[in-house]
C-alpha cells in the first residue's frame, strides 16, 4: 500500500515519532497490524507516571513482563509513585537518559508508600549505565540509604546533570558529602533548607573526611553550572565554599539566601579565585548590600547573564559594575535593583550599550506583590532620563532584544516610542506606566497621553514578531479602535492585556 | 555554474550550484566527478516532485549549514514550523509523502524534518478511525487483537 511507505522506513518514523506523545503513540499503534508493529517501540520511550490512575494502569499483573521486553526502548522515565522502582528490579534500561521523581515527599497521599520504597531509586540509577540527567527529591532516608545514593551518583559514569529539590530540610554533612560527590557532574542543582550548625572540629580534619569522599587528595571538580538555592545560616562554610574552591570550570552560579549577610563577600571571594569561566550569575534568592552584589560581579570575566538580587541597596554600584560588561550582556533581570533615584538613568545607560542583549527585564509579575506594591523595587524609566547625556539623539544599542519587561513615568513621550519601533526582534513587552506621586491629570494632559498611546501602539502594531504584549497603568489612555487597528496587522500575537 | 539535473521522467532541471548543493547527495557527486556539463541523473525522482524540491532549495539557498547536533536533546528541538515552509507543505498527501522521500534519497535533512514534522501534525491529536480516514488505512484487526492491544496499553493514553 502507497500511504504505508514513509511509516516503513525506520528513520522517517524516528523523525516523525519524534513529535509525537505517548498518547499519539498508542492511538496509532491501533490503526492496523503493520502500524502496530511500527510503532510499538516507540510507546515505551517515555513513561509519564504523575496520576494514581496511571499508576495502578502501569501496576497491572502484566506490566512487569512488558517492560521487561521493551526495556531497550526506554528512555525516560517521569514518575512520583516510589513503588513502581520495584517493577522496574532486575531490568537493566541500557538506554534510560532521563529519570525524574518530582516531589517525592511532598505527595502527601502516597507519602507512606514512597518513603517505603524511595531506596529502590538507587538500585535504578545503578542498573541505568546511561542515564545522564536525574531530578529527584530523594536523598536517603536513613544513613545508609544516603552513603549509597551518593556512592551510586560517585560511580556512575554517564550522568551529567543532578537536580535535587529537598522538600524537607536536610543535615548540613548530608549536603557536603552530596556536593563532594559531584566531582564529575556538569550541572548541579540543589535546593534545601540547610541546618546543623556544626562547631568548630579543627579545620584539617574536617577537610580530611571531605577528601576521603572524593578519594583523590587533590581533587578537581568537573561542573560548569552550579544552583545552590538553599537557605542557610552558617552551613554554606562547611559546604559550598570547600566545593566551590575545586570547580575552577564553573560558568554558571545561582547563591543560596544567607542570614548571615557577611558571608556573600566570603562567596564572591571564592568564586574570582577559583573560576575564570564566570558568565551567569543568578543572586535571585539574595537579600543584601549592593557591595556584595558587586563583588559577585566583579567575580565574572564577561557577565552573560545576571538575574539580580530580590532586595538590594545601593543599586547605583551595582549598575556602575553591570555597565563594565556592557559588550556581554544577554540577559539582564533587574526586578528589585530599582529602589533608587539613580536607577532610571542607569538602565537607559545599559539599553544604550549593551549590544548582545536579548532579554531585559526590569519589571515583575503584579499578582506577586499585588496593584499597589509592584511600584516599589523595580526600576522606572523617567522622561526626563531618555534624551541627556553626551549625545541625546543616539539610539539603544539593543536592537536583538526580543524580551522588554520595563516601567516609566512620564507622557509616553516620543522618544521611547521611536526607541521601541526600532526593536523589530521583539516577541514579548510588557511596559508599565508609574504615576507620580500626588499626579492628578487634567483633561489635556489625559489627551496628550491618549494621543500619545495610540502612537504607540501604532508603532507596536509593525513589530512583525511581537507575540505578547502587557501594557500596565495605561488602560485609560487606550483608544480601543486604534488597539483593534493594531491587533488586525499583528501577525502572531497570541495574547495581549490592558490594565 | 549552474548545474543540470534529470528526473526520473527525462525532464531536464536548470538550476544554479549553491542551490543544487542543498542535497548532500548532489554535493557529493559534484564533488566526485568534478566540475562537468553533464547532466545529474535522479532515477528516483519524478518531474514534478523534483520541481518542488528544487523550490524549496531556491527559497532556502542562503540558510546556514546545519550542523548535525548528535546529544539528540528533545528538549533543544523545536515543533515550529516556519511559514514559508507551512505553505509549501500544503499539499495532497500523496505529494508530501514523495517530498519526504526524495528528500530523504536527495539528503536534504532541513526539507526531511520539515516534511515528518507535517506529517506528525496531521497525526497529533486524531483518534485511530480518524488516522485511517485520513491516511486511507483499512482497520486489518481482529475485535479480539484491538480489544487486547488497547487494554495492554492503557497507560499511554494518560498525561
Amino acid at each position: 500500500m502507497r500511504t504505508t511507505t514513509v511509516f516503513d522506513i525506520p528513520f522517517l518514523q524516528d523523525a516523525i515519532c519524534h513529535d509525537l506523545t505517548t498518547r499519539d503513540i498508542r492511538r496509532c499503534m491501533l490503526v492496523c497490524r503493520s502500524w502496530s508493529t511500527n510503532f510499538e517501540p516507540y510507546l515505551w520511550r517515555s513513561i509519564t507516571v504523575r496520576r494514581r490512575f496511571t499508576f495502578h494502569k502501569i501496576m497491572a499483573p502484566k506490566m512487569k513482563k512488558m517492560l521487561a521486553e521493551n526495556a531497550r526502548s526506554i528512555r525516560s522515565i517521569d514518575n512520583t509513585f516510589a513503588e513502581i522502582w520495584l517493577l522496574f528490579q532486575d531490568i537493566p534500561l541500557h538506554n534510560l537518559t532521563v529519570l525524574k521523581n518530582p516531589s517525592l515527599a511532598t505527595q502527601l497521599s502516597n507519602l507512606t508508600n514512597n518513603q517505603k520504597y524511595a531506596p529502590h531509586i538507587i538500585d535504578l540509577i545503578i542498573a541505568s549505565p546511561n542515564l545522564q540527567v536525574l531530578e529527584t527529591s530523594f536523598l536517603g532516608r536513613s544513613e545508609m540509604d544516603s552513603k549509597r545514593f551518593m556512592k551510586a551518583i560517585r560511580n556512575h559514569t554517564s550522568l551529567r546533570e543532578l537536580s535535587i529539590v529537598a522538600a524537607t530540610s536536610v543535615y548540613c554533612k548530608t549536603i557536603r558529602s552530596l556536593l563532594f560527590s559531584c566531582g564529575n557532574l556538569e550541572k548541579v542543582h540543589i535546593q534545601a533548607y540547610v541546618y546543623g550548625y556544626r562547631q568548630a572540629e579543627t579545620k584539617e580534619q574536617d577537610m580530611r573526611e571531605l577528601l576521603a569522599i572524593t578519594g583523590s587528595r587533590t581533587p578537581t571538580f568537573k561542573l560548569t553550572e552550579l544552583s545552590f538555592k538553599c537557605q542557610d545560616y552558617y552551613n554554606f562554610r562547611y559546604c559550598l565554599i570547600p566545593t566551590l574552591h575545586l570547580c575552577p570550570q564553573l560558568e554558571r552560579f545561582a547563591a543560596p539566601q544567607l542570614h548571615y549577610l557577611a558571608g556573600y563577600s566570603d562567596i564572591a571571594d571564592v568564586l574570582s579565585l577559583t573560576t575564570k569561566r564566570l558568565q551567569h550569575l543568578d543572586l535571585s534568592m539574595v537579600e543584601t548590600l549592593g557591595s556584595h552584589a558587586v563583588l559577585f560581579i566583579n567575580a565574572c570575566v564577561g557577565l552573560r547573564t545576571y538575574r539580580g538580587a530580590f532586595h538590594c541597596t545601593g543599586v547605583q554600584d551595582v549598575y556602575e559594575a553591570l555597565l563594565e560588561h556592557c559588550k556581554t550582556l544577554e540577559v539582564l533581570d533587574l526586578q528589585g535593583t530599582g529602589a533608587d533615584s539613580a536607577a532610571s538613568a542607569m538602565i537607559r545607560r545599559l539599553l544604550l550599550q549593551c549590544p548582545k542583549m536579548e532579554q531585559f527585564l526590569a519589571m515583575g509579575p503584579m499578582k506577586t506583590f499585588g496593584p499597589e506594591a509592584w511600584t516599589h523595587g523595580d526600576p522606572i524609566l523617567e522622561e526626563r532620563d531618555l534624551a541627556v547625556g553626551p549625545d541625546p539623539t543616539s539610539s539603544w544599542a539593543c536592537g536583538r532584544l526580543r524580551v522588554l519587561k520595563l516601567r516609566f513615568r512620564g507622557v509616553v513621550p516620543e522618544q521611547l516610542v521611536a526607541e521601541l519601533g526600532r526593536l523589530t526582534q521583539l516577541q514579548d513587552l510588557r511596559l508599565g506606566w508609574v504615576r507620580y506621586e500626588d499626579e492628578e491629570l487634567t483633561g489635556g494632559e489625559t489627551a496628550v497621553r491618549r494621543t500619545n498611546v495610540s502612537k504607540l501602539l501604532d508603532v507596536l502594531s509593525k513589530l512583525d514578531n511581537l507575540k505578547r504584549l502587557e501594557l500596565r497603568g495605561l488602560k485609560a489612555f487606550i483608544d480601543t479602535e486604534a488597539l483593534k487597528k493594531a491587533r488586525l496587522q499583528w501577525k502572531h500575537c497570541e495574547w495581549v492585556q490592558y490594565s | 555554474m549552474p548545474v543540470t539535473l534529470t528526473s526520473l521522467d527525462d525532464v531536464k532541471f536548470t538550476v544554479d550550484k549553491d542551490v543544487a548543493e542543498r542535497s548532500i547527495l548532489i554535493k557529493n557527486m559534484i564533488e566526485d566527478v568534478g566540475e562537468s556539463d553533464s547532466p545529474i541523473p535522479l532515477p528516483n525522482v519524478s518531474s514534478a516532485v523534483l520541481k518542488k524540491v528544487i523550490e524549496y532549495c531556491e527559497h532556502h539557498r542562503n540558510d546556514p549549514v546545519q550542523v548535525q547536533d548528535e546529544t539528540d536533546d528533545p528538549r533543544k528541538r523545536s515543533n515550529d514550523i516556519e511559514e514559508w515552509d507551512m505553505k509549501f507543505m500544503a499539499v495532497d498527501q500523496e505529494m508530501l509523502f514523495e517530498i519526504i522521500l526524495a528528500a530523504n534519497y536527495l539528503d536534504i535533512k532541513p526539507l526531511l524534518d520539515v516534511g515528518c514534522k507535517t506529517v506528525a501534525n496531521i497525526i497529533k491529536g486524531k483518534t485511530p478511525e480518524e488516522i485511517r480516514k485520513t491516511f486511507n488505512i483499512v482497520n486489518d484487526f481482529t475485535p479480539e487483537e484491538e480489544a487486547q492491544i488497547k487494554k495492554e496499553n492503557e497507560w499511554a493514553e494518560d498525561r
